[in-house]
């Protein structure tokens, strides 16, 4: 992925700032929240997920936040929120790390070259040679996952743009006051650049083959009156698989969105309007659920996408 | 359902019958015969595009988009009157009662759900809804038992290959077109997941 | 497209297998990273060159592993280390035959529930049988009889849970995460497919509607003319 340096450093100053007040788009701050042992990875990283500035930014902790976001995207039917800050950091320690490994290899390189003439005496023996590649093996194959999950992680949101590319430009036109859109903090600006161009293509290939064709009445692209409404919308109400894990915190008591129950368990309380059902969520379980359900549980981190 | 579905563009081209509730002139080349009048009472099978506007449409000048003309005096009842075609007819709905695997759903009409489908939505009959979809879900058990067995062997589903579908077995032909996504659906998950076992 | 549409909405058995790797595992080092253990504090503190500068695990974990003692890293990391023959992978304590037959046991004896079994289990015992098969004391063959006899069993169960989707919801509590993506796209397809129906009429609540067992029924649609027993939740 071609990353301008100057523009995550940009980005970095921007993110410091952003910690300190609730900005909407400075992605999910974090309490100094309690990590407690789950089995699903992301829970760990949804974890301490509340009001308040960032505490933690670890690498360990981003890193699983961003796996996160990667399988909340991937499953969800909508196009979900772009995590700007967390996304900023990941971005500057991967360009970091793979100076630092260019570094390191040019060092094995020349190191080698030397003690092959009989230099350096500190680490002559084989085996240790092979140790001292090891944290660079290691490193390196974790450079490749990391860079995986971020590619994928794109490329979900670009098809999702793609497919939703009418309904972002309705969405795109509510400006408020300041001149700002929602798709300003849904969407990066690389991904607003490539949405605006592709759209902008798009358009252009469909009034020079079609539309201009057509009756002046029936060139538009995205006419919602008359029967049939020609913007796709994300099917909120697909189906979904949740995994309910109660609050990021682990605070059960404190969640108030939580009931409990007679024997003790806890749930959540959800209803399906267009059936007018209730239906209890307990912590824990896996569900298979209309996306519109779990829409907010899945924003304040309560519940992840399977 | 999307705009741009193809199944839905296919769908909407199933002919249902319409009686007519007016006399029309100038529209008997639906008929075969242009330039002449079709007569009230008539029955056409007409695309469902066609009959979905014309039986919602009211003939007579009550200030409505005015498409047609009705005689003076006419009551206000739309062009058509949209009747139940053969694939949701009583014959069919039998059959299902009767023995939804068996059913050759693809010969009743190969975009049989989607046109099950818009025909509730215009009718809101729950009787009909039902139904379909108790035959959907019986026909999905056997539709996932196919998709675990052709996917363990790692057949192969691509797209470009859907004749492979039909070849395999006697049930696989009888599905819809709908019913034919569902099953590449389960079968390609199937046979990923058992290729990576491998 | 930027993703082929078979993956939009869910993951290859190698994405699935991504995730667990994720996971910690125990093992024994076969080398010891400590420099203080490894008498080298002499050693001129510029050449970090040693030094574990890791972006998604905890580095200094690795930067201090002693030979022997246990300790935790992620799997991939663990199975890096183990082609390298720089390690011993421990095998999780539910990975062996006792515990797998007393697994067994229970799927057999509860036909209405799935086992609790780690959501990672089969990803695991398949990447540790082919890649860290000498780390076993269990006979391997007997460990992977046991496994694919689970899948089976738990197999049967959910084509037997599958007769009872419907327009509302499911529920699959201790479903393994392959287990459900292998699902997924079936299960995704039929409900959205009776949901479709069930809207195009537009009833609010059904006539028939039968509460039957409260919270944790598999929903109770209009379209669901089974009795909603006890054996009908797959929990």
């Amino acid at each position: 992925m071609d990353v301008d340096i100057e523009d995550i450093l940009a980005e970095l100053d921007r993110d410091t700032t952003a910690v300190n007040r609730s900005d909407p788009r400075s992605d999910a701050a974090t309490d100094a929240g309690t990590v407690v042992n789950s089995s699903f990875p992301q829970e760990q990283a949804l974890k301490g997920r509340g009001s308040g500035a960032v505490a933690t930014a670890s690498s360990q902790e981003d890193y699983g936040r961003l796996v996160a976001h990667w399988r909340n995207e991937r499953c969800a039917p909508e196009l979900l929120q772009y995590p700007h800050a967390l996304m900023g950091r990941t971005l500057a320690r991967i360009q970091a790390q793979m100076e630092h490994l260019e570094m390191l290899s040019m060092d094995f390189m020349e190191g080698n070259g030397s003690e092959q003439s009989g230099g350096n005496g500190s680490s002559g023996s084989r085996p240790v040679n092979n140790n001292r590649m090891l944290p660079l093996l290691c490193m390196e194959a974790e450079l490749e996952r990391i860079k995986f999950v971020v590619r994928s992680y794109v490329r979900c949101r670009l098809a999702k743009i793609d497919r939703y590319s009418l309904y972002l430009r309705q969405v795109g036109e509510q400006v408020d006051d300041d001149g700002f859109s929602p798709l300003d903090a849904q969407l990066s600006r690389d991904e607003l650049v490539y949405f605006r161009r592709h759209a902008e293509i798009t358009l252009k290939l469909f009034n020079d083959t079609i539309l201009k064709h057509l009756p002046p009445d029936l060139q538009a692209i995205n006419d919602t009156e008359g029967a049939f409404n020609m913007v796709d919308e994300p099917d909120w109400a697909k189906f979904v698989f949740v995994k309910v894990t109660g609050p990021p915190d682990g605070r059960l008591d404190a969640d108030h969105q939580l009931t409990r129950g007679q024997d003790g368990e806890y749930f959540y309380q959800t209803t399906i309007h267009e059936l007018d059902e209730d239906i209890d969520l307990s912590i824990g379980s896996i569900y298979v659920l209309r996306y519109n359900v779990i829409k907010e549980l899945l924003a304040d981190g309560k519940v992840v996408l399977v | 359902m999307a705009y741009f579905d193809l199944d839905d563009v296919l769908c909407d081209g199933s002919e249902v019958p319409c009686r007519f509730l007016h006399t029309v002139p100038g529209l008997g080349f639906l008929d075969g015969r242009p330039g002449g009048t079709v007569t009230a009472g008539t029955t056409l099978r007409l695309p469902l595009w066609l009959a979905q506007i014309l039986a919602v449409v009211v003939a007579g000048g009550e200030g409505e988009e005015g498409e047609g003309e009705g005689e003076e005096g006419e009551d206000n009842t739309p062009f058509v009157e949209m009747q139940v075609p053969g694939a949701l007819g009583p014959k069919v709905l039998a059959a299902v009662r009767a023995d939804p695997v068996a059913l050759d759903v693809h010969a009743v009409q190969p975009h049989f759900y989607a046109l099950a489908l818009r025909w509730c939505a215009l009718y809101a009959d729950q009787d009909l809804a039902r139904q379909v979809a108790g035959l959907l879900l019986q026909r999905a058990q056997e539709i996932n038992g196919f998709a675990v067995a052709g996917g363990a062997q790692g057949g192969n589903t691509d797209s470009s290959n859907g004749a492979s579908i039909t070849a395999s077995s006697p049930f696989l032909a009888t599905l819809d077109e709908w019913e034919k996504g569902v099953y590449r659906d389960a079968q390609r998950a199937r046979r990923d997941a058992s290729r990576w076992g491998r | 497209m930027s993703l082929p549409s078979h993956l939009q909405e869910t993951f290859s058995p190698e994405e699935v297998q991504f995730v667990v790797e994720n996971q910690k595992i125990k093992i024994f080092p076969r080398i010891t990273t400590n420099r203080r253990r490894n008498g080298r504090t002499g050693d001129a503190s510029g050449d970090d060159s040693n030094q574990w500068k890791m972006l998604t695990v905890d580095g200094s974990v690795l930067d201090n592993m002693v030979a022997m003692r246990s300790t935790e890293v992620a799997l991939w990391l663990a199975l890096l280390l183990k082609q390298q023959s720089k390690c011993n992978i421990i095998i999780p304590g539910w990975l062996t035959v006792k515990s797998l037959d007393a697994m067994l046991q229970f799927e057999k004896r509860n036909k209405d529930r799935f086992g609790t079994l780690p959501w990672d289990w089969q990803v695991l015992s398949e990447i540790l049988f082919k890649q860290a098969a000498d780390d076993f004391s269990d006979p391997i063959h007997e460990l992977r009889n046991r496994i694919q006899d689970l899948k089976e069993i738990r197999q049967m169960k959910v084509l037997q849970g599958l007769k009872f989707m419907n327009e509302s919801h499911l529920q699959l509590d201790n479903l393994g995460l392959m287990e459900i993506n292998e699902m997924r796209p079936f299960i995704v397809d039929i409900m959205d497919k009776l949901r479709e129906f069930h809207a195009a009429v537009n009833v609010q609540s059904a006539v028939d509607d039968d509460a039957g067992d409260e919270d944790m029924s598999m929903g109770t649609g209009i379209y669901s003319d089974r009795d909603i027993s006890a054996s009908s939740r797959t929990h």
